[in-house]
């Protein structure tokens, strides 16, 4: 057989196979796309203020 | 080293102020920023103060880095514990600058390292240099402004002694109204003192002027009033040009400049590959016989094959570069608190600008040449978002380490036995690399990322002699981040290329059966004959039969498993460029990590093993002369090498430094951006080689 | 007179900073390098190296060494050196 369906070692290999390949893509993805990983909230826009007065962001 | 607290003053003592609830000040964990002008000697006093143990973390929602180290102070039955935060260095509170804001929000108590809790700090420490006692006094200033239980550390302190400054402590105490403890955090002086007075940190008891105008104008009248000149000289303005005076012109001005540059760069560089040569090579040797020792120990089966192939193979393609890595790091950490590259930033700001790059950017650069992650990662000395930016998507293109076996490898092949044009071919592509990169940086700063060139202004430190404890502590810390990031990514990403180099298992090619039988029956006639001198070597004909069965069955599996499909589908990609199926893989198979080219060459032309070594005459041999499909043409002519050799230097085939990337620059789509950038850029470049070789008739 | 102006070598107050970009007069600011202070040029040209003296009053105790680009310097405006008009030029 070309695939060793039957033979448990296989099953762990491929399991932690696809761990890895998670771990690979979590880094590069923005979160939330791949499943078990957090969307970020919605992120919320806050003024800058030094003193009380506000600054341009450059 | 003085014991206990110090005392700098004219022969007063300075008592404690008293302390509501006991005299041991407080207890339980206590969280201080520690916080000052860059080039205070913060850094040290932290190193000092928490020993090399420390976390690194981020503040949330920033790239910007905390470190976070632990005191004990006190004794068994009142100890406080004291969680150290490590602040970027800033010129002042209130400038518009990330890291000024991030310092506002921890005093404000509306930000903390991860993993650390929200909330007003219980103390602070600022930190204070001695010599130059003006300009902190502002950013004391707008610190005590915030009314948190303050303490100043005055560290330099043996600096100004030498300097014929004494410092009247109690002056400041009283003008400030809070602790003033004098340290020397290279010398290791008042250490001591200045935790028990952290302990017992009280809220200032005046405020310093709100305008910052008068802020200056205070913080100098406090300055003068506190500084009294040992017998009674004031040391006037030296007409006489001291040290610095000399040497800075010459380090900064590009003719003199450049060379002495030059001549360091070399020096470190020469320094890093031939000391990190040995640790290399045992580290090396240590997976290999880590390798083989799994596979003898447990049973045969799937799982052993993952973890001696995958797991070990995985993680010794990280290990081998940690010497370089720390190596690096260490000599750049010595040379930075020299202040040399304070001097050579400046030096470099003239090469750089052109390319819309500052004068910052350099040490990420030079880091670069060692690896990407940790280059991209202190491009956050960078003060202007866009600049930093550029300089993160193009750092990859210097030459790093990894690329050096496949340099070695394809030389090998283009130069048999003239060293000579190989050493100059190997120059060529560092060129090659940091040219691609001022370029792309340049394009990049006229199109996605226009903006105005930063003018720089940087402090030049006094120049020191260098801490070997703060070498160490940044080695430390920045050798175990590139562990964990290229270490867990290279890993995954080679048990993953494992998995598909493994299935499907295929049935051994008809060649190796052939020859299996062969070495079985040379076996048999061994045993029967009577011969003996025979014996030996029909025996060891035997072997080099079955050794070459091995090597057919694993490049026949190769071939037909997963990614050997997957090489042969998209080699028509690539076939513009000169490669066939088998470089197709091997192309492939080193965005895991690019040394990994060496041990897929060898395989898939089943000239070795996982094992190949690009320095083993034999294996260069037969991967030299390994044939395509045809059975005639090798799979490495003229051409294609230097088409494989360009296509290294530029192409962007490191998952952890995409990683990275996205991490730093905020965003996966400049991960993208740099991969697509830089994979058209390595295929371009690539196929005019190619192509160009081939219309002037060699190929 | 502008920073160009002057010699290596020579002490002056610095009258204003003529630089555009309000971040970097902040910034500038910060280091040290504001009306009132004296300066003393190292090194002309790009870059340009000053050192900064600190205010009249405080004798030659505080000093630090700042490096810019020749841009920003020539922005930089001073007067002569001791004994000259006061440090009140405001910005």
């Amino acid at each position: 057989m070309s695939i060793p369906w039957t033979d448990w070692q296989f099953w762990v290999a491929t399991v932690v196979a696809l761990l890895a390949l998670w771990l690979v893509l979590r880094n590069l993805l923005p979160p939330g796309w791949l499943p078990f990983t957090k969307r970020r909230g919605k992120e919320t826009k806050a003024s800058l203020t030094v003193g009380g007065k506000p600054v341009d962001r450059k | 080293m003085s014991e206990g607290p110090s005392l700098e003053t004219v022969g007063d003592v300075i008592a404690p102020p008293s302390e509501p609830g006991g005299g041991g000040g407080l207890t339980g964990v206590l969280h201080v920023p520690l916080l000052g002008n860059p080039n205070t000697g913060k850094t040290t006093l932290f190193n000092a103060l928490c020993g090399l143990r420390h976390k690194t973390s981020n503040f949330p929602g920033t790239t910007q880095e905390a470190r976070i180290g632990v005191v004990r102070i006190g004794s068994e039955s009142s100890e406080a514990e004291v969680h150290l935060v490590d602040l970027p260095g800033i010129y002042s509170l209130e400038l518009d600058l990330l890291e000024a804001r991030v310092c506002r929000d921890v005093l404000a108590g509306r930000l903390s390292p991860k993993g650390e809790p929200i909330g007003d700090p219980e103390a602070v420490c600022i930190v204070a240099d001695a010599t130059n006692l003006a300009r902190n006094l502002v950013f004391v200033g707008e610190v005590l402004r915030r009314r948190l239980p303050t303490v100043v550390a005055l560290n330099m302190i043996d600096l100004a002694r030498g300097q014929g400054r004494e410092i009247n402590l109690r002056t400041l105490e009283e003008q400030l109204g809070c602790r003033v403890v004098a340290v020397s955090a290279r010398k290791g002086e008042g250490l001591e003192a200045l935790s028990a007075a952290i302990r017992t940190a009280t809220v200032p008891t005046h405020t310093p002027p709100g305008d910052q105008t008068e802020l200056e104008h205070w913080a100098d009248r406090l300055a003068v009033r506190s500084m009294q000149p040992a017998g009674g000289n004031a040391p006037g303005i030296g007409t006489t040009l001291s040290l610095t005076d000399r040497l800075d012109p010459l380090l900064v001005s590009p003719w003199t400049g450049i060379p002495i540059f030059a001549a360091v760069m070399v020096a470190v560089f020469y320094a890093i590959f031939s000391i990190a040569q040995f640790p290399m090579e045992w580290i090396d040797a240590f997976f290999g016989t880590a390798a083989d020792f799994v596979e003898r120990v447990l049973p045969e089966g799937i799982l052993r094959d993952l973890i001696a192939r995958g797991v070990v193979v995985g993680i010794g393609a990280t290990a081998v570069f940690v010497p370089q890595i720390c190596l690096l790091f260490f000599l750049i950490s010595l040379l930075e608190d020299t202040g040399y590259l304070a001097r050579a930033a400046l030096l470099m700001h003239r090469v750089l600008r052109p390319f819309g790059l500052p004068g910052h950017a350099f040490v990420p650069l030079l880091s670069s040449h060692a690896c990407a992650l940790p280059g991209i990662m202190s491009t956050r000395v960078i003060p202007d978002r866009r600049e930093r930016l550029a300089t993160i998507l193009v750092a990859p293109f210097m030459t790093c380490s990894a690329r050096l076996p496949v340099y070695v490898l394809v030389t090998s092949l283009l130069f048999k036995g003239q060293p000579l044009y190989a050493g100059l071919a190997f120059v060529g592509c560092y060129m090659l690399g940091a040219i691609a990169g001022l370029f792309s940086a340049f394009i990049a700063r006229q199109t996605i990322l226009k903006g105005p060139a930063r003018p720089m202004v940087l402090e030049l430190p006094t120049y020191k002699v260098p801490s070997l404890r703060t070498a160490l502590a940044t080695t430390i810390d920045r050798g175990w981040v590139f562990l964990k990031n290229a270490g867990t990514n290279i890993l995954a990403i080679c048990i993953v290329l494992w998995w598909l180099g493994s299935y499907p298992h295929v049935l051994p090619p008809e060649s190796a059966k052939l020859l299996r039988v062969q070495a079985t029956d040379l076996r048999a006639l061994a045993d029967t004959t009577t011969d003996t001198t025979k014996v030996e070597a029909q025996r060891a004909s035997a072997q080099k039969l079955e050794d070459e069965a091995n090597r057919l069955t694993a490049a026949d599996a190769k071939a037909r498993s997963f990614i050997g499909r997957m090489g042969k589908t998209v080699q028509p990609v690539f076939a513009p460029l000169g490669y066939d199926w088998q470089l197709t893989i091997g192309v492939l198979t080193s965005f895991a990590a690019r040394e990994v080219f060496v041990s897929t060459m060898a395989i898939v032309t089943s000239a070795g093993g996982d094992d190949a070594d690009v320095h083993d005459e034999g294996i260069v041999q037969s991967i030299a002369t390994a044939p395509r499909d045809d059975g005639k043409t090798p799979i490495f002519t003229t051409a294609t090498c230097w088409s494989v050799l360009v296509f290294f230097v530029l192409a962007m085939q490191c998952l952890p430094t995409l990683a990275v990337t996205a991490k730093e620059a905020g965003g996966a789509k400049w991960a993208l951006l740099q991969l697509v950038w830089m994979s058209g850029v390595a295929y371009a470049a690539a196929f005019i080689v190619f192509q160009s070789l081939r219309l002037a008739g060699i190929s | 007179m502008l920073l160009n102006a002057m010699k290596a070598g020579e002490v002056s107050h610095v009258a204003t900073l003529g630089v555009d970009d309000p971040g970097d007069a902040a910034l500038l600011r910060a280091m040290g390098l504001r009306p009132g202070i004296r300066v003393r040029v190292v090194r002309l040209g790009e870059p340009t190296i000053l050192e900064v003296l600190g205010a009249e009053a405080c004798g030659c105790a505080c000093a630090s060494r700042i490096g810019l680009t020749k841009a920003l310097a020539s922005r930089v405006r001073v007067a002569a050196a001791a004994g000259a008009a006061g440090p009140e030029t405001a910005r």
